[in-house]
């Protein structure tokens, strides 16, 4: 598949030094990017460091990037490398710190969502969400988007932590349900409320 | 598979929490089960994708942090660049080059994506979520939440949260007035702010005329008080103040803040508590209550039709005449005509309604709402005595209650009050002695730091009463040292025994129907329905 007009015309601006031309083709594929390492580490900030990291280098090695070819594929090449550097230098403490759920977990992320299917997963997720009001938006804004911790969350809602976890995690499992079906192209019979 | 396990095993999971022996029966449960450890993927997937999808959906914040970094190709991050200029900045600063520093720090920070925002026609803010808002003249159109730069917003009372083009978020307290000059940049001329920076809104500055303050990755508080001093407060992180009149700049660390007043410059304290840093949010779940309608009475007791708060019959209200200890009928407040169905008159002299319910204490959200016609001979003359519902113990600011001002130091004369005792209060605006039925609501929003000033929200007829006096002091109602359950009709400051050298009875004069008292903080919309149905919020 060969990129639009645009996106060549974009790719030769960007190897030629206009960086206006690749903050675009940034601005486009960002989510791509970002989501590919987010679906494979388990801290947000990191995977938003790299996704940054990944195009200040792409920018450098742009004269290797084939304006005829999506540059998609190539951004992602350079993430993952960026990722594989990142894990050998930063090693963090597996989940639980059981190096064998770490494992199956590292392994069971990318082959639940194929590769390249992590930006369509984020747009069913977008989705998904838009069907979600009230309390629970309220509730996953704070927590996602306003980085509060589950001990904020519980004193401001006046509950217990372990309640507020298990409030969280009935709305990740509708959620993924959502996702799921949308990938599949048959939506959910309900939609989360 | 074991559903209530794998529910908390994947809970945890997801939040990193997960103990040694909870990995262990995990990594067993998806062995042992490949619908488990493909719900597991599923949970974390999502888990890992939400703060994604909940920011920058157009991937605009990104590209301006990219093309800043592609700007100085010599540095190796934006966090280097600003170490690089606060050395730069410092050794000039000793050089007495202070006005070329102060510029050259900001510059640096600015200039890199200066360029970017020029170039995307973007709105400065979005009106992300309001509170109780009384606007200032027009309000913003309600067709977008989108505000164009140089937009100038004014409000008498009220929360609005603005979320900036930048990333940065900002929570204005009315009254506030501040122009929106851009997606960076905010020009404070009155009023409370807060301001919260992601590192794509580094270098977001608030203005005001007496001086700006640049972020440099953190979360801060502005108080301008018009024609008079601008106050900065960091919370956490940094920031640079430079006063318009003289002067370096100063940096300031988490907990310092800066107050500037023309020439005058004086370091102080920053103190969280005086500004509202967070929109309330709602309860998540439908909230207890009680509601006494006054339609039902037996032997003198007033039946509670709420739920979920209040137990064993903790909630019944007994109508009582100072100092009898038990309902006797005929001698307690009397039944009339209320807004809906029967309502409660109080007399002024002697008689109240005690409930053992103790009340909402220490920090918990609350909602108390009512109706409550009072009566036009309510004056300065009638001091104290006039306590519409009131719990707590007086020990410091731990006692909670509503009532028409009747002191003219604190406030306007009849104007709705929520005292805490020693000195904490807020006073509205509209005048309540006019003999007729008003609909009178006092919003508590809890958490660690809630305050009188900036957690109580006061509503009248169903619209945010703009305020005229209230303290900064921090809310912690006491309800087990009282001695007493919640009063409605006398003052808390009437204590039982009554102690040597009181003044005298403290009732209230007037009537009441229709009070309901929540453990949660109701909307402005919840307000509303109640107003009108008598009915709590489903």
């Amino acid at each position: 598949m060969s990129p639009s007009d645009e996106e060549s015309r974009l790719i030769r601006a960007a190897q030629s030094g206009d960086i206006s031309a690749f903050a675009t083709l940034v601005q486009r594929h960002h989510a791509g990017v970002r989501a590919c390492l987010a679906v494979r580490l388990a801290n947000s900030h990191d995977a938003e460091d790299l996704a940054q990291e990944a195009f200040v280098t792409a920018f450098r090695k742009l004269a290797d990037c084939d304006p005829n070819r999506p540059i998609g594929p190539w951004l992602r090449g350079i993430a993952m490398n960026l990722l594989a550097n990142h894990r050998r230098k930063f090693r963090a403490l597996p989940i639980g710190l059981n190096e064998e759920l770490q494992a199956l977990i590292d392994n069971g992320l990318p082959s639940h969502l194929p590769a390249e299917r992590e930006n369509a997963a984020l747009e069913a997720l977008r989705d998904c969400l838009d069907q979600i009001e009230g309390p629970s938006r309220l509730l996953l804004q704070a927590r996602y988007a306003e980085g509060m911790s589950l001990d904020e969350l519980a004193q401001r809602l006046q509950r217990k932590t372990s309640a507020v976890s298990m409030q969280l995690h009935r709305l990740r499992v509708v959620i993924g349900d959502c996702v799921e079906a949308t990938l599949r192209g048959t939506p959910p019979a309900t939609t989360p409320s | 598979m074991n559903t209530m396990q794998w529910q908390t095993l994947a809970a945890r999971a997801a939040e990193g929490t997960l103990s040694v022996e909870e990995g262990v029966q995990l990594l067993a449960l998806c062995r042992e089960s490949e619908e488990a450890r493909v719900a597991l993927m599923r949970v974390l997937t999502v888990e890992r994708l939400l703060p994604l999808a909940l920011s920058d959906p157009s991937g605009q914040y990104a590209a301006r942090e990219v093309a800043m970094r592609l700007q100085q190709p010599d540095t190796a991050s934006i966090q280097a660049a600003w170490r690089s200029a606060e050395k730069a900045r410092r050794w000039l600063w000793q050089k007495h080059l202070r006005w070329v520093a102060a510029a050259a720090a900001i510059v640096l920070m600015l200039t890199g994506g200066a360029w970017w925002l020029d170039q995307i026609h973007t709105p400065a803010a979005t009106l992300s979520r309001s509170e109780g808002i009384v606007w200032t003249g027009a309000a913003p159109s309600l067709k977008s939440s989108d505000l164009a730069k140089d937009t100038r917003l004014r409000a008498q009372a009220g929360l609005v949260e603005l979320a900036f083009e930048s990333g940065a978020r900002m929570v204005l307290e009315g009254p506030f007035d501040v122009e929106l000059k851009d997606g960076m940049h905010a020009y404070l001329h009155s009023g409370r702010i807060s301001v919260r920076c992601p590192p794509s809104a580094h270098g977001f500055s608030v203005e005001t005329t007496e001086g700006i303050a640049v972020d440099r990755g953190t979360e801060f508080c502005v108080h301008m008080v018009q024609g008079a001093a601008m106050e900065v407060h960091v919370l956490s992180g940094v920031v640079d103040v430079t006063a318009k009149n003289s002067g370096p700049t100063t940096t300031l660390f988490d907990n310092e803040g800066l107050r500037i007043h023309g020439p005058s410059i004086e370091r102080i304290d920053a103190d969280a508590n005086t500004f509202v840093t967070s929109m309330p949010v709602s309860a998540g779940r439908a909230p207890g209550y009680i509601h006494w309608s006054f339609d039902e009475i037996n032997a003198g007791t007033v039946v509670n039709n709420g739920k979920d708060l209040g137990v064993d019959g903790q909630a019944r209200l007994d109508l009582l005449s100072y100092p009898d200890k038990v309902p006797t009928p005929g001698k307690g407040p009397q039944l009339i005509e209320g807004v809906s169905g029967k309502g409660l008159s109080l007399d002024g002299k002697a008689v109240y309604a005690e409930s053992p319910f103790p009340g909402i204490g220490g920090t918990a959200s609350r909602t108390v709402a009512l109706w409550v016609r009072i009566p036009k001979e309510l004056n300065k003359d009638s001091v104290y005595g006039h306590g519409i519902i009131s719990w707590g113990s007086l020990t410091g600011p731990n006692a909670w209650q509503m009532s028409a001002n009747t002191i003219v130091q604190d406030g306007p004369v009849g104007r709705l009050r929520l005292g805490i005792y020693d000195n904490g209060r807020i006073v509205g605006t509209t005048d309540l002695r006019d003999n007729q039925w008003h609909h009178i609501a006092v919003v508590m929003y809890g958490g660690s730091r809630a305050s009188i000033a900036t957690n109580v929200m006061l509503y009248v007829d169903g619209k945010p009463e703009i305020v005229t006096r209230k303290t900064r002091t921090e809310i912690n109602t006491d309800v087990l040292n009282a001695g007493h359950g919640l009063w409605l009709g006398r003052n808390v400051a009437f204590p039982d025994p009554v102690r040597n050298g009181d003044p005298g009875p403290r009732f209230f004069k007037g009537d009441v129907d229709e009070v309901f008292i929540f453990n949660a903080a109701l909307s402005h919309e919840e307000i509303n329905t109640l107003m009108r149905t008598h009915h709590a919020p489903q």
